[in-house]
């Protein structure tokens, strides 16, 4: 073991220590009890309208997303008159399944959300690490980077990329990057600054470890739970901005099923009782998903940060 | 916790297993509010009936010198006490302008035409070619010239003097300007010269009240140019012009129309005044507002409130407009036709060479398109009908060869007596066909594009996603700008492996067989399934004999519908809602792309 890793000082929150099972039994109030402690809600929603549909969306949908049929079109969902239980939350304008296409699209969310975070993530913790931890001309460098990203109008920026290269998934996952990656190096270097300073680091580099360790080895772990909550939180804003190009269609292209691509295809029916549900139902996913990100990235925020749990 | 865990999962399987469990005409368009005509109250001759199939228009030969009336009355054009302001909900145009010059021909007709004429007008009820300020016109044998008599009793607006032959060639020139971006801006440099000055040499005042176009193409249908139904010319002040120049056009435009240019504000509306003592038609009511709404519901919104009296709204939105007591009015002719072009359809002699050193341009041996089979393939895998019934309610007419229509020159009746044995929505044959040509499972990329008058087109290219992967094509789909479309795959010759909707306007078939079939510089798309289009175009728009001219469009035709040119969807009137309380009649031809024109003839109701 190297010395530096001896005189490490771990800063990831610990779980504090859970009863054995047997000395506490299942009930009913003992369910309830654990449900109150642990963000059940946000989770179940989280679950059941964007990860088991994602997961699972060629096992479980309906139909087929992109194929439907004219004869079927703007058939309402199954609890009005004339709708079918073959069309749970009815049919689109070309005839497709809505449920389908929902969880279809979940997946089309999640793979933008989970590539343009992660990216963004690595990119931007990077630069907040090397920025804080070097200081001087690169800490000035990269902050004037990501000065600059945060000016950019970011819908703007979209129309000309489509513009340019053609609406894809690509363009979107690019686009998030370019906007997301200045956050993540803002925050981490911020953490960085603090850690830096602290008697560990001190004693890392008295023991002859190299920068690059140091920033791995110690920084880094120092910093990893604000990066988790800040990708928590992101999920549903990735979503929303995903949405919302689509919306502009400067995002997912048709005839794939995004749901700010079903929610823009149905906006010219959202007043009409004859087809509300177009734009409705995916609206509704996107509303449930980026709120119970919200709610499970709080949570998680309270729960990694140190203060927050001692009160 | 990890009981807790378990029983959540168990929960949560429970709930995705009851998901699973879920398992997974043709008519003829609808006479429309208006009353039928009476007798004329002002003709010099016997009105023109609206018969049940548009009449041919009069772009064939030699226009007639014996004058029509300038527009056919009807009963409820009787009124006598004036509205107010008639407020039009529109969706703004592609090009907001004063100049005609400067946009396309529906964007013209829009915002131009309410303050200026053109020479030729054209009938509401059949968009035929009728007296405007033109009273009559002649060409020669040859077709190379073609004279207009002008009216000696017009005046322009703002008390820029009169109407006179001096105008004409300025305003022709105008369309040929080194900025112009007019629909006929390629057509005119053709005909009459590439610049102003050619414009001037080749438009000749004969004297105050007579004009001559020398024509540098023998062309049959410079008086349809002429009309602007295809085009942007309207008449504009020479003197104004000379006084002012173009910024005096932006400012205040001085025209013969029957409204009077007032004010505009970018992306919010437009404002006219009446015009009293029009020569053909002073309005009915004392101002003519169009109000730029882009977002459809909005626009109905303002219609059920009163705020505007008539509205472009989608044809999904008709059942809550009429249950709100407002009325759906339709124009008199099939304003737009819908199709899909077949990509990649070159002839040998169109080259392979790429203008810009790329790969894959026109001609490609190797193009499944260029099969017959292929193409018939795609033509039996569309279900019209259901199209038809599904997406535009059943009100469109047949449509089986791109560009023609029963009413205009060159039909063949033998079409669309055969068109449910040759085009007949038939799947099984279909995947036959495509197995037979050794195209089974070819890739097509299916471009979703849109263009105004038609906003079903997204939805009916998703549907013939559906379409042609049940007979086991492998589709993908992408959406595109029609400016990319444009840019990257028609003007190029890069349509290869593509297919792609259109629509056009109820014009003369040469038109849309120039745009889309025409080899050489004057076509667009420039796809031919015979190496006979152009000799047969040529004949066809050069000769001055009716019967040459319809023989050739007829052969062209028969090689189009014989070999599955295009894929024709239907024949679409233009449609729009008004409120009844506030408007009386309002007829429209709708042939230049769906526009709303001869607002003047808009009766306030009664």
């Amino acid at each position: 073991m190297a010395a530096d890793d001896r005189i490490r000082a771990p800063a990831i929150a610990e779980e504090t220590p859970a009863p054995p099972d047997a000395a506490r039994g299942i009930g009913v109030g003992r369910i309830m009890s654990e449900a109150r402690r642990y963000p059940v809600f946000p989770i179940l929603l989280l679950l059941i309208v964007l990860v088991i549909p994602a997961a699972f969306a060629d096992f479980i949908a309906p139909h087929d997303p992109k194929l439907g049929s004219l004869g079927s079109k703007l058939l309402p969902p199954v609890w009005m008159e004339g709708g079918t239980t073959e069309h749970l939350l009815g049919t689109d304008r070309v005839g497709r399944d809505i449920l389908t296409r929902i969880m279809y699209g979940a997946r089309v969310s999640v793979v933008t959300a989970v590539i343009a975070i992660f990216i963004a993530g690595i990119l931007g913790t990077t630069m907040g690490i090397v920025a804080g931890y070097t200081g001087g001309m690169v800490d000035a460098v990269v902050m004037r980077l990501v000065d600059i990203s945060l000016s950019i109008p970011i819908i703007l920026l979209a129309l000309v990329l489509v513009a340019a290269v053609g609406a894809s998934m690509g363009t979107v996952i690019t686009v998030l990057v370019l906007l997301m990656w200045s956050r993540y190096a803002r925050l981490v270097r911020g953490e960085t600054l603090a850690v830096r300073v602290q008697d560990f680091i001190a004693r890392a580099q008295v023991s002859g470890s190299s920068h690059r360790r140091i920033m791995l080895r110690h920084v880094f772990p120092n910093v990893f739970n604000s990066i988790i909550v800040l990708a928590t939180l992101n999920v549903g804003f990735v979503i929303i901005l995903e949405s919302t190009l689509s919306f502009l269609g400067a995002g997912i292209p048709p005839p794939q099923p995004a749901w700010g691509l079903m929610v823009a295809d149905g906006r010219v029916l959202i007043t009409s009782p004859n087809g509300w549900w177009v734009a409705m139902f995916p609206g509704l996913a996107i509303m449930l998903v980026v709120l119970s990100m919200n709610l499970l990235g709080d949570w998680l925020r309270d729960r990694l940060d140190p203060k927050q749990r001692q009160v | 916790m990890s009981k807790i865990a378990v029983l959540i999962a168990v929960a949560l399987t429970a709930a995705t297993v009851t998901i699973v469990g879920c398992g997974g005409a043709v008519e003829q368009p609808a006479a429309g509010v208006a009353t039928q005509p009476q007798a004329s109250d002002a003709a010099t001759a016997a009105p023109v009936r609206p018969s049940p199939l548009p009449a041919t228009p009069a772009v064939t030969i030699v226009a007639t010198a014996t004058p029509r009336p300038t527009n056919t009355p009807s009963a409820a054009q009787a009124v006598t006490d004036l509205g107010g302001r008639l407020r039009i909900a529109s969706v703004p145009p592609v090009q907001q302008l004063v100049g005609s010059w400067l946009g396309t021909t529906t964007a013209a007709n829009m915002q131009v035409r309410p303050f200026s004429d053109p020479l030729i007008h054209t009938d509401r009820f059949d968009g035929s070619l009728v007296p405007g300020l033109a009273t009559s016109w002649e060409a020669n044998e040859d077709g190379t010239q073609w004279t207009f008599h002008l009216r000696d009793d017009i005046e322009f607006q703002h008390g820029w003097g009169k109407f006179t032959a001096h105008d004409v060639p300025h305003s022709t020139g105008l369309i040929v300007k080194e900025d112009a971006i007019a629909s006929d801006t390629g057509i005119f440099r053709e005909l009459f010269g590439n610049t102003y000055d050619d414009v001037i040499n080749n438009v000749v005042v004969v004297d105050d009240n007579t004009v001559r176009y020398d024509v540098q193409v023998p062309n049959s249908i410079v008086d349809f140019f002429i009309s602007a139904q295809q085009g942007n010319l309207f008449m504009y002040s020479k003197a104004q012009f000379e006084a002012e120049g173009l910024d005096g056009y932006e400012a205040r435009p001085a025209g013969v129309g029957p409204w009077q240019f007032e004010e505009r504000t970018l992306d919010v509306n437009l404002l006219y005044s009446r015009v009293p003592d029009h020569y053909r038609r002073s309005p009915f009511f004392e101002e003519l507002e169009w109000v730029l709404i882009p977002e459809e519901n909005t626009r109905l919104a303002q219609l059920k409130t009163g705020q505007v009296q008539i509205g472009e709204i989608s044809r999904e939105l008709h059942i809550d407009a009429v249950g709100s007591g407002l009325e759906v009015v339709q124009s008199q002719l099939p304003s737009l036709q819908v199709t899909f072009i077949i990509g990649g359809v070159y002839n040998p002699e169109a080259g392979s060479e790429c203008a810009d050193g790329g790969e894959r341009c026109f001609y490609q041996p190797d193009e499944p398109h260029l099969d017959v089979r292929v193409r018939e393939a795609i033509n039996r895998a569309i279900n019209r009908q259901e199209i038809n019934e599904q997406l535009f309610d059943g009100i469109g007419q047949p449509h089986v060869v791109w560009g023609y229509h029963p009413a205009l020159p060159g039909w063949n009746s033998r079409w669309l007596e055969e068109h449910e044995e040759k085009y007949g929505f038939d799947p099984e044959r279909a995947r036959q066909l495509l197995k037979e040509s050794g195209h089974e499972g070819y890739k097509v990329k299916l471009l979703l594009t849109e263009l105004p008058g038609v906003p079903e087109m997204i939805p009916m290219g998703e549907a013939t996603y559906t379409y042609l992967t049940n007979v086991g094509i492998d589709v993908t789909s992408e959406a595109v700008e029609w400016s990319t479309y444009r840019a990257d795959y028609y003007r190029p010759g890069r349509t290869h492996g593509t297919i792609a909707a259109s629509r056009g306007t109820y014009r003369p078939a040469e038109i849309t067989v120039r745009s889309y079939n025409r080899s050489g510089p004057t076509g667009f798309w420039r796809t031919s399934v015979d190496p006979r289009t152009d000799t047969l175009y040529d004949l066809a728009t050069r000769s001055m004999d009716p019967v040459v001219k319809a023989d050739a469009l007829r052969e062209l035709g028969d090689l189009k519908f014989d070999l599955y040119s295009e894929a024709p969807i239907v024949w679409l009137p233009a449609q729009l809602v008004i409120d009844p309380r506030e408007v009386g009649e309002y007829v429209w031809p709708g042939n230049i792309n769906a526009s709303f024109t001869h607002t003047e003839y808009i009766t306030p109701a009664q």
